[in-house]
């Protein structure tokens, strides 16, 4: 009895526990902590600080329990990670929830958000500067996106060892666009440029807004039909919203779909991060990286903004180059907040949602790009 | 893992960045310049469509449309639609607008009204309940 006892004891969480799944389980805790108690990004954050602690509870390996071993119940809810079933879900659910108007009404804020896309293009240049093999550094520039499922996607389809650092990453950094972004934001920007009013946007009928995501899917996808997964539900959610005669369906994408898709996405990831295989230097230099990533993308919109500028009589708030991001709302609100302290009669809140909206449109694309750049036969 | 500008070019770094780049850039100023294209091409459509050119866009304003140039049509042959309109405007008029066809629905169950779905349907089609905007609707008394 005392063997059965003593082997029982062996094989509980508290024997095979090791430092660094302490280290993980704290890290996990922060993250909730950030959900829970300040707010950042709770509805990503806290499913992914949740499924850290649970990726990295001690167990015997071999037994089909974890995330990684095949036939274990974690394994077979990270298919969809691995597939990119949640990340085309949750751009479903966007889709459905994005109101395309405010972009429509003024088409070269599109810009903004193709340029901030640079912030991904450099970023894979210092990844491959540091190292890193091509398909990596393409899954670690994607960062600078802001865009969490299409992290994700791109990771899973070219480095799916890598999906924890990144995802991590790519979610704490959106968490932390408050401490990111106004920094970069007053170091690029005069206090001329700052207070700059946008003009009104013309009123948009129904036709534009139900031709857009007909003509959207097509030219995305035909420019970049890796893009597909993204963009097609994307934007057939947002047709199912526009249409006004599915709303049954658009509710649902908006709420049970992606909620669904969301707390899968989140806990399968967070699980992911095993600490026998996220506590390495290359998470170290993920997190870096995807600073740089995150800050040369704000960068690139903004600087981007001020090029238009010389050349265009309607003036852009180069502000707005910051929201070209996809991280949305948090990088709209950031800019709008930042435009009203300067000037409290400046609503950039719109404008910076159109850019928010582009953002996303330019981070699948460049998934997609970035994809077929390793596939080529 | 070496550190080194070569792994750039090793890589095809440079070309990836300069063709991804101006790629995305292209592309969505390509889709930005057919959005702000898109009102001349909804001119011309309509131009080409003249039957259509009145007419707004939605259910419920194809159907003021109707009620504007056909006299009301009532769904029900027993009923007309001045009946209902009367039958169910007082409860319809304490919904706070717009409101969901839902909730006439349910009110519609709630006080025994015959018919519900017909109904609404006759209200609908003589614009005595229009569409707002997507999925909500408002009573014109």
């Amino acid at each position: 009895m005392l063997d059965l006892v003593l082997q029982f004891l062996g094989n509980t969480g508290f024997a095979l526990a090791e430092w660094r799944n302490l280290v993980m389980i704290v890290i996990g805790v922060v993250l909730l902590y950030l959900a829970a108690g300040k707010n950042f990004e709770p509805l990503l954050l806290l499913p992914i600080g949740f499924g850290v602690i649970v990726g990295n509870i001690p167990f015997f390996k071999g037994f089909g329990i974890g995330v990684y071993e095949s036939g274990s119940v974690l394994n077979y809810l990270y298919f969809g990670v691995m597939t990119g079933i949640y990340p085309s879900l949750v751009f479903l659910g966007l889709g459905a929830m994005t109101d395309f108007k405010s972009l429509l009404g003024k088409p070269k804020l599109m810009m903004l958000g193709a340029a901030a896309q640079g912030g991904i293009f450099f970023t894979l240049l210092g990844a491959l500067f540091l190292g890193f093999a091509p398909k990596e550094a393409a899954s670690i520039a994607i960062i600078g996106g802001a865009d969490g499922p299409t992290s994700i996607f791109l990771t899973a389809k070219l480095a799916p060892h890598l999906i924890g650092p990144i995802a991590i990453a790519a979610y704490s950094y959106m968490a932390l666009i408050p401490i990111i972004q106004p920094p970069i934001m007053r170091l690029l920007t005069t206090k001329k440029e700052r207070v700059i009013h946008m003009s009104e946007t013309r009123e948009v009928p129904r036709k534009e807004v139900l031709f857009f995501p007909v003509v959207g899917v097509l030219l995305a996808c035909f420019t970049a039909p890796s893009a597909i997964s993204l963009l097609g539900p994307l934007f057939l959610g947002n047709f199912l919203k526009e249409s006004g005669v599915t709303d049954r369906l658009a509710k649902t994408a908006s709420n049970a779909i992606v909620d669904a898709a969301t707390i899968f996405l989140g806990f399968t990831v967070g699980c992911s991060t095993q600490a026998d295989v996220f506590l390495n230097g290359n998470s170290i230099r993920i997190f870096i990286l995807g600073a740089i990533a995150f800050s040369l993308a704000t960068g690139s919109g903004i600087v981007w903004a001020k090029i238009m500028n010389l050349f265009m009589k309607d003036k852009i708030n180069p502000l707005l180059g910051a929201a070209g991001v996809s991280a949305v709302p948090g990088s709209a609100r950031e800019v709008h907040i930042m435009g009203l302290h300067y000037d409290p009669t400046n609503y950039l809140l719109m404008y910076g949602m159109a850019c928010n909206a582009s953002g996303v449109i330019g981070s699948a694309v460049v998934a997609g790009i970035l994809w077929s750049f390793f596939t080529v036969v | 893992m070496e550190m080194g500008i070569g792994n750039i070019a090793a890589n095809n770094g440079w070309a990836m960045f300069v063709v991804g780049y101006i790629t995305v850039l292209v592309a969505l100023a390509v889709l930005a310049g057919l959005i702000s294209l898109m009102p001349k091409i909804i001119a011309i459509q309509e131009a080409l469509n003249p039957f259509g050119r009145d007419a707004k866009s939605g259910h419920a304003s194809k159907a003021a449309a109707k009620a504007e140039t056909a006299p009301p049509q009532a769904t029900l042959p027993e009923l007309n639609a001045m009946a209902i309109a009367a039958e169910y405007g007082p409860f319809i008029g304490r919904l706070e607008s717009p409101f969901e066809l839902q909730k006439v629905y349910a009110i519609a169950r709630e006080n025994d009204l015959e018919h519900p779905h017909l109904s609404i349907r006759t209200l609908l089609e003589t614009g005595k309940l229009s569409q707002e905007s997507s999925g909500l609707f408002k009573w014109n008394a």
